[in-house]
């Protein structure tokens, strides 16, 4: 065989390794293939391949073949080619990095088994050619097409179904991560695994038929677990919203209350104001009205003013969060005031998830730093046709530290508190176009938040 | 001379509110005025086109059937960031919180009786004299950051340092008491500022007037405030060639 087409035949299967293993990857995220990020990955991978193949021939030349060696080396090899996958979806589509990991290593081994099935039972069945050009054909490019096609038509069925929405449900928090990458990182090396335990295998068609089932009964296995942990959590926001409805009630209820002594209160005292009027008495008039001008206000204007600015929420869920978090701050004895003049509109940039998660924080946060007489809290939203502009704003016993607050993990309550804010920046970072802003103006600390209306 | 304009669609409420203006302006001895009333947001617009920035602006909440007082502040503040915004209105329960936090107003007057209005007049005034004391105008120079439809005039000297976060051109300014993260560059800026600021490191530009040592050996920039920034090693050569 000429060396030219050698070389061409490396450089078709490494290109279409990569787009296939990115092509899924990016699918099981659900995001659309681009060229750049595609282009620097096959720039990593191919760089690696040749990195990984001179080292192949450089120690493997010296010391014959070593079962261990050529192991311990595809494991190094693909950790790192996964791992860079991962870091270039993280950089390119800003998906978290474990995600964008997990995916790789997901894709990966869906390839690698497609590839390997294939180029195995090709190996056995077909005749010994005299042709090498054919024989390379056979057992080469075609079981690469193949797994691309499967790769393609995978990722195609996984973006179309949303997929990634349940994908991401088996992250929600540290246990199920960890078992969610520990179950991916075995499964991309099943195939090295059974090939160290049983090195006799012989590849035949039921070979062939085993591990296609395996592959089939895996995905189904991870859409499943995915779909379960996404159950779940939907359970937990459905009694978190029925929590906060319950707040709402109780808010609504308390209103009720008030309305009805207030109503007793002015039959009292226009019965007083109708006996001075009978008698002519127009200077008590007079100062009577100057003392009960603001009476109203007082008793109700506050919880009617709240009520209105709920009201203004458009986002549900957005209402509940923030009926929740008035209640407990009325518990703590916290001084509350929420203001939205502007009705919030339903539609915003970031998922509603992560505005309830991320406004969860900074409401939080306000209500644990606020000194323990005479806190107060302001609650701040403007719906304008450009951007929603949010602040959160509280008053504190000690100022905090704003370069402090800039790095992780910063909290003055001792430990286990600080985890909050920097979640919140990870949240808003998926998000381009929004602007935070923290400051301290005249004894408050501000914290604003101002996102591109859509 | 600082103009003072007053926007209120009824008559009587803006001659009263001059009046007392007049009176507490003379009582201060401040160098403020004139004196001028607008019946209308698009009168005041135009007022104040043809005068001087920045001013002190009295403005209604509401204006039936035209834009809001919010509104008409915003478009104010897009030719004049630093003027001095006072709302009135006829009650008490409006949404201040969301003015002072937007638009930077100042304070709120509720109409009524003469003497409970020259009191918060008295104080408005005085407030403003003060700040106007503090920073005198158009000394310093500013940086000007513009975000969605705003545009702000921060000036140099408040301004630590910017800090790249490396993740989809996110910028995180360090100013005295604000941090702000916003989508731009640092190129950028670094062109904008000019060699007042200094790039001592890849996703780091520094504003020099802050800086208190350079620790060669550690590779960290040390700031007035206590805060480090790192030092690279390109920064470093530059920094001893420049010596």
């Amino acid at each position: 065989m000429s060396l030219a087409f050698r070389l061409s035949v490396i450089i078709f299967v490494l290109i279409l390794t990569g787009l296939g293993m990115f092509w899924l990857s990016v699918g099981i995220v659900g995001k659309k293939v681009r060229a750049v990020p595609f282009l620097l990955y096959a720039a990593f991978s191919a760089a690696l391949s040749l990195l990984s193949i001179y080292i192949s021939i450089w120690i493997v030349g010296e010391e014959a073949t070593s079962d261990w060696f050529i192991n311990i080396h595809t494991f190094l090899m693909t950790t790192i080619e996964v791992a860079i996958l991962g870091i270039i979806i993280r950089k390119c589509y800003g998906v978290p990095f474990l995600q964008g990991l997990t995916a790789a290593m997901l894709g990966h081994f869906v390839i690698y088994t497609a590839d390997e099935v294939v180029s195995q039972a090709a190996t056995t069945y077909s005749p010994l050619f005299d042709r090498m050009y054919l024989y390379t054909f056979i057992t080469i490019v075609l079981p690469k097409l193949w797994a691309f096609f499967v790769s393609f038509l995978a990722a195609y069925v996984l973006r179309r179904s949303g997929f990634y929405r349940y994908f991401a449900a088996l992250f929600f928090g540290r246990l199920k991560t960890a078992l969610t990458i520990t179950v991916s990182y075995g499964l991309m090396f099943v195939w090295t695994i059974i090939d160290w335990f049983y090195p006799d295998a012989e590849p035949n068609a039921l070979y062939a038929v085993f591990y296609f089932s395996l592959i089939t009964v895996i995905l189904l296995w991870v859409q499943f677990m995915a779909m379960y942990a996404a159950g779940q959590e939907k359970i937990h926001v459905q009694e978190e919203t029925i929590a906060q409805q319950q707040a709402h009630m109780e808010l609504l209820e308390e209103l009720q209350q008030e309305i009805r002594a207030f109503r007793h209160d002015v039959t009292n005292l226009f019965s007083g104001l109708t006996l001075q009027a009978q008698e002519g008495d127009l200077n008590g008039i007079q100062e009577f009205m100057k003392k009960t001008s603001s009476y109203f206000d007082e008793k109700l204007g506050n919880e009617i003013k709240q009520m209105d600015c709920l009201n203004n929420v458009q986002l549900y869920p957005l209402r509940s969060l923030l009926t929740a978090k008035l209640a407990a701050m009325r518990q703590n004895h916290i001084q509350s005031a929420l203001e939205v003049i502007h009705p919030v509109k339903e539609k915003q940039l970031m998922e509603t998830a992560d505005i309830l998660r991320g406004l969860g924080i900074l409401i939080d946060n306000a209500i644990e730093a606020v000194p323990g007489k005479d806190g107060k809290i302001r609650l701040v939203m403007l719906q304008e046709e450009k951007e929603l502009y949010i602040a959160v704003v509280n008053n504190y016993d000690a100022a905090p530290d704003l370069n402090a607050l800039s790095q992780k993990g910063y909290t003055t309550k001792g430990n286990g508190h600080g985890t909050g804010l920097s979640s919140y920046r990870k949240i808003i970072s998926r998000y381009p176009g929004c602007v935070t802003r923290t400051y301290l103006r005249d004894g408050f600390f501000v914290q604003e938040l101002r996102m591109p209306a859509v | 001379m600082i103009p003072v304009y007053i926007c209120d669609d009824e008559q009587a409420i803006s001659q009263r509110l001059k009046k007392i203006i007049l009176d507490q302006i003379m009582i201060l001895n401040s160098d403020m005025g004139p004196v001028q009333t607008a019946d209308c947001p698009a009168g005041l617009l135009e007022l104040q086109q043809q005068n001087m920035v920045p001013a002190i602006y009295f403005l209604d909440i509401d204006f039936p059937g035209q834009i809001s007082g919010l509104e008409l502040a915003q478009k104010l503040r897009r030719y004049d960031p630093r003027g001095f915004i006072v709302f009135i209105t006829a009650h008490g329960d409006l949404a201040f919180e969301t003015f002072r936090l937007r638009l930077e107003a100042m304070d709120y007057i509720v109409k009524g009786d003469y003497d409970a209005m020259s009191v918060r007049v008295r104080d408005c005034l005085t407030s403003i004299q003060d700040r106007l004391r503090d920073e005198p105008s158009g000394q310093g120079r500013y940086c000007t950051l513009k975000l969605f439809d705003t545009i702000r005039h921060i000036p140099i000297e408040d301004i630590l340092y910017f800090e790249a976060l490396g993740y989809k051109h996110t910028l995180r300014l360090h100013l005295v008491n604000e941090l702000l993260e916003f989508n731009s560059s640092l190129e950028h800026f670094g062109e904008q500022l000019g060699d007042g600021f200094w790039r001592c490191h890849r996703g780091f530009l520094v504003n020099r007037e802050h800086i208190r040592t350079v620790h060669l050996k550690e590779q960290i920039v040390e700031l007035d405030t206590g805060e480090e920034c790192p030092l690279s090693r390109k920064a470093k050569a530059e920094y001893r060639a420049g010596l």
